[in-house]
């Protein structure tokens, strides 16, 4: 039974001819065993080393001992590949070259988007996760917020059976920590029980059971352990939180990694948070967020249509401008903009459009390559006619050509790799990412592979089929001419490419001209040299603060000082009912944002009083008194709202002052109706106007005065415009990324220009020297060499004008405060990728110009 | 050595195919390595390195008559070809060569 099963494997993987005498042997074998011992024995010893034949040499014909990859006419082809790119090396390099960086750019690119997309992605159960965010709907407008009411969480998740968890958790906060008489600065925040159930961290130390319950536990982040408590467990150790009491550690958390939302070295209990401030148990406010985590397969759409009236219902007979919502938290990053209550994008439009830069820089790549390959192909006809005159078949020759693509995409492939991995640092700097990257991982080499072989294969068809599609006859009489589709086809393509690369740099251009306008827009305020410290410690202290601001304007090259609860680039509170004055309409629903300052706040800002004026500290009953915008006194529709009587938050007073309009928002939004109280108790910030001059020594006064009257507190200083420009970071990395692309855009454009131009100087050189020789001169020559390439580019030129500024037009679309696109931009644009052309396609024509006629006509 | 790219086990099973001459087949030479060497080989190990060097060109074979034994199967004959000789020469000699080079004093196995 086993022997005869042994005989069927044995003849199913053997070679015929081998079969027979194996066979005989492992039979006389098999006599032998059954004498000595028995057939059983025999049988099982025949079946064994039936199996253990199973060696390569014995195998039947198979594609490996047939060689059919690395037959002797794929040797030949690839060696041919290489001869040919020895031979012309001029034209492999730029083809090489070309290709790298554009694979390179490429995949660098994938890379970013992919960082992107996994953005919050490391939890675990993400897809059941969701942010709580909330529509406020007013007459004109509705706002979108990651805020909600104090009390929300506690009541959702008794009210909803869909809430599996939710938790409400607050703004990053600094906090001092002490221990044995060291301080610690560290950024966390508060957030109630559930907290640790929704977002996912691994615990070192604890866990998340139970967390958050005891009001006197705190978690930190491994980072934030190892600083506070070096290597040693940290459970249960006490640490007093500066203007808290003592708490004990009761968990250690991994860092939570950069690319999150959320993020927070430390997490303190909300019980005793929310003790303190008592308006949040008030549906009125919208001072907390919240994070829950539905049950797996809640439809979070219907369940938006569920909660859309909860906060109207719990406010009862108050009517609220509330809607609460939920979004995804994978798509919290992306997705994050929201327009009159509708999403309508955010990140994720960079990252289609960086998706689509990739894919046309790639494309320009491979068209170089075509072009470069069709342009050439007169030079390789003969090699194709004699190869079909031996018996090549056209199948044959196609796949010689497609293997020469390929294995020149493959070449680039992996010096496109070699690259990555040296620009990607100073990348992961520019875009403040932690991408990683190495040929040697399977997740990377795949699809930089993939490129590799698409761009071969892609570019490759083309080229190939017009080479093995040559008549061997035509080719060899010398009757051969390349035609004139083809010749159209590679303009067209020139077209493309530069079409592409143009707009690329009209694109860049419009960023930069958008940057420099935010940069230098003059926002109603004078931004320069205010410094900014926060409020803390000993400073929460009235009789301090003025002591601060005393002794700071004792100092010469201080201007003036100011507290308030934000400077005017993070104007965080407003109020709808909030502000009232006499025969405001009942019906009437508008957002003013507020600024809670003290005395010298408008002049520490330079802001213009236009009627009216300021802050007098002579005057105590300014403290119920307002200076409102210009935005608000039209909203107010009252024809001279100067020492109007208005109530402000339970104060009334008069409005003693009309600012200027300025810009407390980003740029992106228009300039909304505003509010500023005198209320010296609600200081968050100290600001303080210097000179310009020595400021490296007024910190330096500014660091010491704050050392003496606030010692526990490290010294931690801003400065507006500094804070300023970081609001348009990420429009400043897109700038900067752009003039990248379009740089590489146009580089391997040129490389293919350089390509063909030197072709072109090669073919025609018999043709310049016949001018030559009938007298044409110099510049006439090189305008016959170089209109061709100027025609193709100032075509290519004129197409991407309107594709650009339509690009451009819906970026800015976005600013409320934008440049126009002025026609310079296309000037400068045309007249610079024009300028180019000219020096990349005159060094060739020069050589040829240049050339002894004799030399290229001796010949004839 | 690159040239006759030759083996361990292969030298020793084409020196065996040599001894055996006219009678060197499967069986045969697997129970000459045994019994001269004392080491079990494999049959699978065996004939894939008779068919390597067979088609290395170190062996010819050819098959003999059928007899009865051997459920009627034909033995395959192994001979050793001129180059097959040349290789082993080539082997013994770089051998020998680096043998009468080891200077006396090597081989001195003083307990001191």
């Amino acid at each position: 039974m086993l022997k005869k099963l042994g005989h069927k494997i044995f003849k199913l993987y053997c070679h015929p001819d081998f079969q027979e005498d194996i066979l005989g042997d492992l039979e006389q074998y098999h006599e032998w065993n059954t004498e000595k011992k028995n057939l059983r024995y025999a049988n099982r010893k025949f079946f064994i080393d039936v199996l253990l034949l199973f060696r390569l040499s014995l195998l039947r014909n198979n594609i490996i001992s047939q060689n059919l990859i690395y037959t002797p006419m794929v040797r030949n082809i690839i060696k041919t590949a290489f001869r040919v790119f020895w031979k012309e090396r001029g034209y492999a390099t730029l083809n090489i070259l070309g290709l790298t960086v554009g694979i390179a750019t490429s995949m660098l690119l994938f890379l970013y988007v992919e960082s992107e997309k996994s953005v919050n992605g490391f939890h675990q159960d993400i897809d059941n996760i969701y942010q709580v965010m909330e529509h406020q709907t007013y007459s004109d407008a509705t706002f979108t917020y990651e805020s909600n009411p104090g009390p929300l969480s506690d009541h959702f998740v008794q009210d909803m059976p869909e809430v599996e968890f939710m938790a409400a958790y607050t703004w990053s906060e600094e906090r001092l920590f002490r221990i044995n008489d060291q301080n610690f600065k560290e950024t966390g925040r508060v957030a109630s029980k559930d907290f640790f159930h929704i977002f996912e961290v691994q615990f070192i130390e604890g866990t998340k059971e139970n967390s958050l319950v005891r009001p006197t536990s705190i978690y930190l982040s491994k980072s934030t352990k190892e600083r506070i408590f070096g290597n040693q467990s940290a459970l249960s150790k006490t640490m007093s939180v500066d203007g808290w009491g003592e708490y004990q550690v009761e968990g250690v958390f991994e860092d939570v990694p950069k690319s999150s939302t959320i993020n927070f070295d430390f997490i303190m209990p909300y019980e005793p948070w929310r003790v303190r401030n008592t308006w949040l148990n008030d549906w009125g406010n919208n001072g907390i967020r919240g994070i829950a985590k539905l049950k797996p397969g809640v439809d979070y759409r219907a369940f938006n249509k569920k909660i859309s009236t909860y906060v109207d219902e719990k406010m009862g007979d108050q009517e609220s401008v509330v809607t609460i919502f939920v979004q995804p938290f994978k798509d919290r990053y992306l997705f994050s903009n929201y327009e009159n209550g509708q999403l309508v994008g955010g990140r994720i439009l960079y990252i289609r459009l960086f998706s689509i830069v990739a894919f046309f820089i790639l494309l320009i790549a491979a068209i170089n390559f075509m072009n470069l390959a069709t342009a050439r192909s007169t030079k390789r006809a003969k090699e194709v006619g004699v190869k079909k005159v031996v018996g090549s078949t056209k199948t044959q020759l196609l796949m010689q050509f497609m293997l020469e693509s390929i294995l020149l995409a493959l070449i680039s492939t992996v010096l496109a790799g070699l690259l990555i991995m040296v620009v990607l640092a100073p990348l992961n700097i520019l875009v403040e990412k932690e991408m990683t990257f190495s040929i040697l991982q399977l997740n990377n080499l795949l699809p930089l592979i993939m490129i590799g072989f698409g761009v071969g294969f892609l570019s490759g068809i083309y080229p190939s089929l017009v080479l093995s599609g040559f008549k061997a006859i035509s080719v060899l009489k010398g009757t051969f001419k390349t035609s004139a589709w083809s010749n159209g086809l590679r303009k067209g393509l020139v077209i493309f490419q530069f079409i592409i690369s143009t707009t690329l740099i009209i694109s860049t251009l419009v960023i930069h001209d958008q940057m420099n306008y935010i940069k230098s827009k003059n926002l109603g305020y004078n931004k320069e040299n205010i410094v900014f410290v926060p409020v803390e410690g000993e400073l929460e202290n009235q009789e301090v603060r003025d002591q601060l601001k005393t002794r700071i304007l004792n100092n010469p090259n201080f201007i003036s000082a100011t507290f308030s609860n934000g400077s005017p680039l993070s104007v965080n509170s407003s109020t709808s009912g909030g502000f009232s004055w006499e025969g405001r309409p009942e019906n009437q629903e508008t957002n003013f944002n507020i600024i809670r300052a003290s005395h010298g706040f408008i002049e520490t800002f330079d802001m213009e009083i236009i009627r009216g004026r300021s802050f007098d500290p002579q005057l105590a009953t300014d403290t119920l008194n307002l200076i409102i915008n210009e935005q608000t006194a039209s909203l107010m529709g009252i024809e001279d709202p100067l020492n109007y009587q208005a109530t402000f938050w339970g104060r009334t007073g008069r409005i003693i002052g009309i600012v200027k309009d300025f810009h407390f928002s980003s740029l992106h939004e228009k300039i909304e109706p505003l509010i500023i109280s005198l209320r010296p108790e609600d200081s968050f910030i100290f600001l303080a106007r210097m000179t310009g001059e020595q400021t490296t020594d007024n910190i330096k006064y500014l660091e010491e005065t704050l050392k003496e009257l606030n010692p526990n507190y490290p010294f931690d200083y801003k400065f507006v415009d500094k804070t300023y420009e970081e609001q348009y970071k990420s429009e400043t990395t897109i700038g900067i990324l752009a003039d990248y692309f379009s740089g590489v855009a146009i580089f391997i454009s040129l490389l293919g220009l350089f390509g063909l131009a030197s072709f072109a100087a090669e073919q025609r050189i018999k043709e310049i020297g016949i001018r030559k020789v009938l007298g044409a001169g110099l510049l006439n020559l090189i305008l016959i060499m170089t209109r061709g390439f100027l025609m193709l580019v100032g075509t290519g030129f004129l197409l991407a004008i309107p594709l650009g500024y339509f690009l451009v037009d819906n970026w800015l679309d976005a600013f409320e405060y934008r440049v126009n696109i002025g026609i310079t931009v296309f000037l400068i644009a045309g007249g610079a990728s024009l300028l180019i052309t000219v020096i990349t396609v005159s060094y060739h024509s020069l050589k040829a110009v240049y050339a002894n006629p004799v030399k290229s006509l001796r010949y004839e | 050595m690159k040239k006759y790219q030759l083996g361990e086990f292969e030298e020793l099973v084409l020196l065996t195919v040599g001894v055996l001459y006219g009678e060197a087949y499967g069986v045969a030479i697997k129970e000459e390595i045994e019994k001269r060497h004392q080491r079990k080989v494999s049959v699978g190990a065996l004939q894939s390195a008779l068919r390597r060097m067979e088609e290395k060109g170190f062996l010819t074979s050819e098959f003999g008559e059928a007899t009865k034994a051997r459920g009627g199967k034909r033995k395959r004959y192994f001979k050793i070809t001129a180059y097959g000789k040349k290789a082993l020469d080539h082997n013994i000699q770089t051998r020998l060569e680096l043998w009468n080079q080891i200077p006396e004093v090597a081989f001195e196995f003083k307990v001191c």
